[in-house]
């Protein structure tokens, strides 16, 4: 079983299989061989490693996650398992924290999910729209925007 | 420990790059000085964070996590802090290398490269941690700066190409020399450790092969760096050892020395050299050490097969084909063949003209074929034991074997006479009574035993045999000989030699052999049955009677030409036994095959002397020797008073008539009668004038005496018909190839067809005489034209 630590000094023990999906503790557990001592993770709280041990321990017999570079298909955000959708309709805060933790946690599939499901929230809706849903000040120049909107007017729908 | 120390202090918050590098090479430094050392989770986790802490600075500092999250895909100041990361990784690591150089200045030789392997052991540790340390700046900055096209590579590459940079070549010629040193001192027969090369050569593998070279070019580095200066170092020790060894022994000498070199070399090179080099290391040292001498090691080929030196022809053989198995070999296969042509023909030429070749045919057979056997045998195991089967010497010996088979001292050009002999050899083989000529096999083998391994060895030389359809012929011939005459010397082997031939020469030949020994079977079924019938049907068989019905398209006998008078005795059977075949097969027609026949006869004389002159002396003899000694006979039986008898006095002019034989037949057989004192001549010659009567006095030591052997005379006259036959069936065959030729190809050039036919007929060589003999034939029976246009050019009529 490894230990792992949330930075609020919670505790969780959890079996190899689970811990290994992030990428950061296999390759510790390489590097350094297993040990009783916990392995802390200092940018996570608990709230956010539980969801993540969750997520990891319903994967955890997946086949491994592979990357093909020459994969020259349009990457999909609708091919989302019902599972992982129930798992990741959750609020946006702690979505944007699943992301982050998954980032630094280097667990591919689930930064997968969560970039999926941002980008489905953000289709089809304006500037505006998206800036309200995600609160986010517009603090763009005029020039700036003028800028932003020639270098993307080829995306534009006509 | 300073650094560990630094260690335990708490991660630096994010946002301040400058103490977070602090703690990050703090870090670093450790790795790199003691990769064996355990961090510990704490320390491993901090220094991960504070990798993706300085990555990620800037948005840290911004205060927004949401912007992090998205700024994945584009922000500028987040890749300057990746790229000042990467740039202060790079300076770091290479100060460690500057480190390394400066360490390694201390040693020279072995020691040298002990230093080496044990620093590249503790580096790969170091760039493996490191490498996973730097993870996110892995996956992040690097990746997409790879991805546009950037010349960064991942943080393991960067490390082994500082190494191969800042280290490598820095101490390349120093390292180099060690390891040549190394190497010199065990080929001079000292002890050193060979894993010491082996390591350092494996790193250059690993050095020239990172994700920034093509798939084709890993070896690339470690061929440039380590391959071609150890082949340029251990050409010239050889060039050197070579001249030495050459000045001071013989060639035998050279190549003793040089083979166990060469697998010395060869057992090294497993050990340190990676697989896809062997080649190149081994052909530069066989060029140095044997092409260069090729001239010499041919020139000693000679005289090694001359003493049947297998060791060192067998070492010859090994080193010239380590050169290859094509053309440096060849000139050695031609001074073979050459060697073994020559050492047939002398074989041959020894028991050529002996009194014992000439004795007999059977004689000269088995001296011919044994010489023949032997010269094969001899140099068959020395292809086995010295060329290793080698499928080019294997070819030489063939190619020998063919010329000097076909034509010796004992058989002229034309090749006939070779198969004559190799199939008089297996008929002694395979016949009664011929047992003192076979030789003796391994001693406690049976007789079978011995019997089918000599016929293996005959079947052996079969296919060096030019003429092949003169062997088949005689072979039926003797076959069919052994067969009407129960000379067998088992069934068995002759089972044994058929499916022998059958492997050499195919179905076509064996298929009619097989035919003859069915008729054997169903004739020994018929004369049972006939003679089962007759005691049915109360009919005494005068005299122990036995025939044999043969399909004429089967059998290799002539039908007779003469009409004998059977006597009348005889005659009643034959005509009981025709009535019988006629009823069985009704519309077959019997031929009687009287030439074949031979018969036993009881004869008393008289006035006898001897061992057997009250019981009567037993006489084998032809049907017509018996057609004859009938017409002698005196009545017998019952008070005629036989033994005072000598029974009538003929002239040859009456014998002709009575038998119906030709006169010439008839003279010959008297001729043989006379000389064995069975008759006597008034005159004491055989002619017009003489007159014949029984000789009363005969006598002998022997109770069975044979007057059936065939006379020379006739043995040659067979030989005769049997080529003539022979050679019948050679122009049928070639106009049947033509024929099959012109089919196909409808229009064809006089050379071409000679070309194609030659090349289509196997079982002997067509001349050329015969094949322009045949194609006139074949254009007067108008299968052929010639071409209005060209006089040279045929055409097919359909």
């Amino acid at each position: 079983m490894i230990k792992l630590q949330s930075s609020d000094g919670k505790t969780f023990e959890v079996e190899r299989s689970v811990a290994i999906q992030s990428i950061l503790i296999k390759n510790l557990l390489e590097d350094l061989g297993e040990s009783e001592n916990p392995i802390p993770l200092p940018n996570v709280t608990a709230k956010v490693l539980e969801k993540i041990i969750e997520y990891c321990d319903h994967h955890k017999d997946d086949p491994p996650f592979l990357v093909d570079e020459y994969d020259e298909t349009p990457k999909r955000s609708d091919d989302i398992i019902p599972w992982d959708e129930k798992f990741i309709t959750v609020d946006q805060e702690l979505l944007f924290e699943i992301l982050l933790a998954s980032n630094y946690m280097d667990i591919k599939p689930l930064l997968d999910l969560g970039c999926k499901t941002v980008a489905n929230m953000i289709r089809n809706k304006s500037a505006e729209e998206i800036r309200k849903m995600f609160n986010i000040t517009d603090d763009f120049t005029e020039e700036e925007k003028a800028q932003i909107k020639k270098e993307n007017e080829w995306a534009e729908v006509h | 420990m300073a650094s560990s120390s630094s260690m335990q202090n708490e991660l630096p918050p994010s946002g301040d790059t400058e103490k977070i590098w602090v703690y990050i090479k703090a870090g670093l430094d450790r790795i790199l000085h003691n990769p064996g050392d355990n961090l510990g989770n704490n320390a491993y986790i901090n220094l991960y964070t504070a990798v993706y802490n300085y990555c990620t600075s800037l948005k840290s500092s911004m205060g927004s996590a949401y912007y992090t999250a998205n700024d994945a895909t584009h922000n500028l100041q987040g890749t300057a802090f990746g790229k000042q990361l990467y740039e202060r990784l790079n300076t770091n690591i290479a100060e460690y290398m500057g480190e390394v150089v400066a360490r390694s200045q201390a040693h020279t030789g072995d020691d040298l490269l002990s230093f080496y392997n044990q620093e590249w052991t503790k580096y790969g540790d170091s760039a493996k941690i490191t490498h996973n340390i730097f993870s996110y700046l892995n996956r992040h900055w690097i990746q997409r700066e790879q991805e546009e096209g950037a010349n960064v590579c991942d943080v393991s590459t960067l490390m082994y190409q500082l190494w191969r940079d800042q280290f490598f070549m820095q101490v390349r010629n120093t390292l180099l020399d060690s390891v040549f040193s190394l190497m010199t001192r065990i080929r001079n027969g000292q002890v050193a450790d060979i894993n010491l090369v082996k390591s350092v050569a494996d790193s250059f593998i690993s050095l020239g092969n990172d994700d920034t070279v093509g798939a084709s070019k890993k070896m690339e580095f470690y061929d440039k760096v380590f391959l071609q200066p150890l082949i340029q170092a251990s050409s010239e020790y050889y060039r050197i050892e070579s001249e030495r060894l050459l000045q001071e022994g013989t060639t035998i000498d050279y190549i003793v020395r040089v083979s166990a070199r060469l697998k010395e070399e060869d057992d090294r090179a497993e050990l340190f050299l990676h697989e896809s080099s062997l080649k190149e290391f081994k052909d530069a040292l066989n060029n140095v050490l044997i092409s260069r001498q090729k001239e010499r090691f041919c020139a000693e080929f000679s005289p090694l097969l001359e003493a049947r030196d297998k060791a060192n022809l067998k070492r010859l053989y090994s080193l010239m084909s380590r050169t290859g198995m094509g053309a440096p070999l060849d000139p050695l296969r031609l001074v073979f063949s050459d060697y073994v042509k020559n050492a047939g023909l002398e074989a041959v030429r020894q028991v050529s003209g002996t009194e014992e070749a000439g004795g007999s045919i059977i004689n000269e057979a088995r001296l011919f074929v044994t010489a023949i056997l032997g010269v094969h045998d001899q140099f068959a195991e020395l292809l086995h034991d010295a060329f290793d089967e080698d499928t080019g010497f294997s070819k030489s010996l063939d190619n020998a074997c063919k010329e000097f088979f076909n034509v010796n001292q004992m058989c002229p050009e034309g090749g006939a006479r070779a198969p004559q002999l190799l199939a008089h050899y297996c008929d002694t083989l395979l016949k009664k009574g011929s047992a003192n000529v076979r030789v003796m096999g391994a001693e406690g083998a049976s007789d079978e035993d011995n019997l089918e391994a000599q016929l293996s060895q005959a079947v052996s030389v079969y296919r060096f045999l030019k003429a092949a359809d003169v062997f088949q012929k005689f072979y039926s011939q003797h076959l069919a000989r052994r067969l009407v005459y129960d000379q067998s010397v088992s069934s068995h082997g002759e089972e044994v030699m058929i499916s022998k031939l059958k492997d050499v020469s195919g179905v076509d030949f064996t298929s009619k052999l097989q035919r003859m020994f069915l008729d054997m079977t169903v004739g020994k079924e018929m004369s049972e049955e006939f003679k089962e019938r007759a005691l049915e049907n109360n009919y005494k068989l005068p005299f122990d009677f036995d025939m044999k019905v043969l399909h004429t398209v089967s059998w290799p006998l002539k039908s007779q030409d003469s009409k004998l008078v059977l006597p009348p005795q005889m005659a009643s059977v034959c005509d009981q036994f025709t009535t019988y075949y006629q009823n069985k097969h009704n519309g077959r027609k019997l031929n009687w095959l009287w030439q074949y026949s031979r018969a036993e006869i009881k004869m008393f004389f008289p006035k006898a002397t001897g061992p057997a002159a009250k019981s009567g002396y037993i006489f084998s003899v032809t049907t017509f020797q018996l057609a004859i000694l009938m017409m002698f006979n005196a009545e017998s039986g019952p008070g005629t008073g036989y033994d005072t008898i000598t029974g009538p006095t003929l002239t040859m002019s009456q014998i002709v008539q009575e038998t119906g034989l030709e006169e010439s037949a008839v003279k010959g057989e008297l001729e043989v009668f006379c000389k064995a004192q069975v008759m006597k001549s008034s005159n004491g010659k055989v002619n017009d004038d003489s007159k014949f009567v029984l000789n009363a006095d005969f006598k002998s030591k022997r109770m069975r005496l044979n007057l059936s052997a065939a006379k020379k005379s006739e043995q040659k006259k067979d030989a005769e018909d049997t080529m003539n036959s022979v050679m019948t069936d050679r122009m049928l065959t070639i106009q049947a190839a033509i024929v099959r030729i012109m089919k196909t190809r409808k229009t064809l050039s006089h050379r071409q067809l000679v070309e194609d036919t030659i090349s289509q007929i196997k079982l002997f060589q067509a001349s050329v005489g015969d094949i322009k003999k045949a194609i006139d034939v074949l254009i007067d029976k108008e299968y052929l034209k010639r071409s209005d246009e060209n006089h040279n050019v045929y055409n097919y009529l359909a």
